[in-house]
């Protein structure tokens, strides 16, 4: 499935009472990418759940249009396109490396074929038959992101993706994110950390009010 | 196709695996059932009149107790939200969850059943019923409990909360379930209007399940 463009509408979120965001609009197309910044509790967080269908906004929309689609939006939205990395690992303790992997790229309809690839990839080529309670944080974060290797979706969601990767697996990351990017894909990540790539446009959240560092994804021309 | 059946193969995979599900599940089975003999007594004939609704009653509570696993392993690890976003129709993941549910523990109470029938003194002819009405409602058991499970997916521990919470849905199964393995033991006239209603209860609450607990576990994300 190749992605068009993404565009989105009026976003606002709150949680219990309090705002986070009030309309939040942007677009991003092939090959973008957007860096969310902002305080703790700011709601990058938020954005990226509702991005990823987890949540759901309190208003405004996110269409997303794929080649195929032309000029109707996906009437699912991102289901089945998108990676959501979070802190969470989403992996089970009593499975072995490899039973995860495959468990994941057969649920979300990747190549079983290139699982032992991505295992080499990220390091865990040694120990795929060893249970995934025997990782360290690092080394499970490093299974997480043999997920986007064996599963090809064009919208990667990324939260503190960085966080417990050692120097090799954060080297590990920005070549990911990289190519991703290369290959036409479009990448939203939240960081406090520098992920050793340019992103094209950056989105800070501070306390109810947000600012893009530039004018390009708010200019309709653009769109 | 694929996803769900990945989906069952692991899910049973972890049941078995990861102890605690089955194994908790028929323990309790096991243990009030071996206890109830000796509670009782050693009236043959009492224990022969009461035991199809022991039975009953000890796997409907066996089910009860193991419906917080349904979801609360996935929600914790974060699994729960790639598994509702991530893949098929919520609905049908959480009808996939459900029959994954039931052949991990409901299908290996009903294999220890004919065992545990015969210490209560299940009436000759009995045990047939038994086993098709006890497979038919644990099925729609299961489908109760992941109705529960899912709107308290949020709340830790709510195995007792759950168990409140679906206990009065449970109560017509447990009657026409009772009533049918009764009507079809002893051969009474028409044997198998109980049965159609059991049967129909089940399917109902089949149906109902995947889109009541999808709806809950999107408000609870």
């Amino acid at each position: 499935m190749k992605i068009n463009r993404i565009i989105i509408q009026n976003l606002s979120a709150q949680k219990g009472e309090r705002l986070l965001f009030e309309d939040i609009g942007f677009t991003l197309k092939t090959g973008q990418s957007l860096l969310l910044k902002g305080p703790n509790g700011s709601g990058k967080t938020t954005l990226l759940h509702i991005l990823a269908g987890a949540d759901q906004p309190k208003g405004g929309d996110v269409n997303i249009y794929t080649i195929s689609s032309g000029e109707t939006p996906r009437h699912d939205g991102v289901i089945g396109i998108s990676h959501f990395i979070t802190h969470q690992d989403a992996l089970k303790k009593s499975l072995t490396v490899r039973e995860n992997l495959t468990f994941w790229t057969e649920y979300m309809g990747g190549d079983k074929t290139r699982i032992d690839s991505a295992l080499r990839t990220v390091g865990l080529e040694p120990m795929p038959h060893i249970l995934a309670a025997r990782l360290s944080a690092g080394q499970k974060k490093r299974l997480m992101l043999a997920r986007l290797l064996t599963i090809s979706h064009p919208l990667w969601l990324l939260d503190e993706p960085s966080v417990s990767l050692d120097d090799d697996g954060q080297k590990l990351l920005t070549k990911l994110m990289q190519e991703h990017i290369s290959a036409g894909g479009i990448l939203i990540a939240a960081s406090h950390l520098p992920l050793g790539i340019e992103f094209n446009h950056t989105l800070t959240l501070t306390g109810g009010r947000y600012m893009f560092n530039d004018d390009y994804l708010l200019d309709e021309e653009n769109i | 196709m694929k996803p769900l059946l990945a989906l069952l193969r692991r899910d049973i995979n972890l049941f078995f695996r990861s102890g605690g599900g089955a194994g908790q599940a028929i323990g309790f089975y096991l243990v009030v059932i071996i206890l109830f003999p000796f509670g009782v007594g050693p009236d043959i004939n009492l224990l022969a009149r009461i035991s199809i609704g022991v039975l009953w009653v000890v796997l409907l509570l066996a089910i009860l107790l193991s419906a917080e696993r349904i979801f609360s392993d996935d929600l914790e690890d974060g699994s729960l939200t790639l598994l509702l976003t991530a893949g098929p129709l919520p609905e049908l993941v959480i009808l996939v969850k459900l029959i994954a549910h039931w052949v991990s523990i409901a299908l290996p109470l009903l294999l220890i059943t004919p065992f545990l029938a015969l210490m209560l003194n299940l009436p000759a002819g009995g045990l047939i019923p038994l086993i098709i009405c006890m497979s038919i409602g644990s099925l729609g058991l299961c489908a109760l409990a992941t109705i529960g499970a899912a709107i308290l997916v949020a709340i830790r521990r709510a195995n007792q909360i759950i168990a409140l919470l679906i206990l009065p849905l449970y109560i017509p199964i447990l009657i026409f379930g009772v009533s049918a393995t009764t009507d079809m033991t002893y051969q009474i006239e028409k044997p198998y209007t109980s049965l159609l209603i059991l049967l129909g209860i089940t399917l109902i609450s089949l149906i109902i399940a995947p889109f009541a607990s999808a709806q809950a576990l999107k408000a609870n994300l």
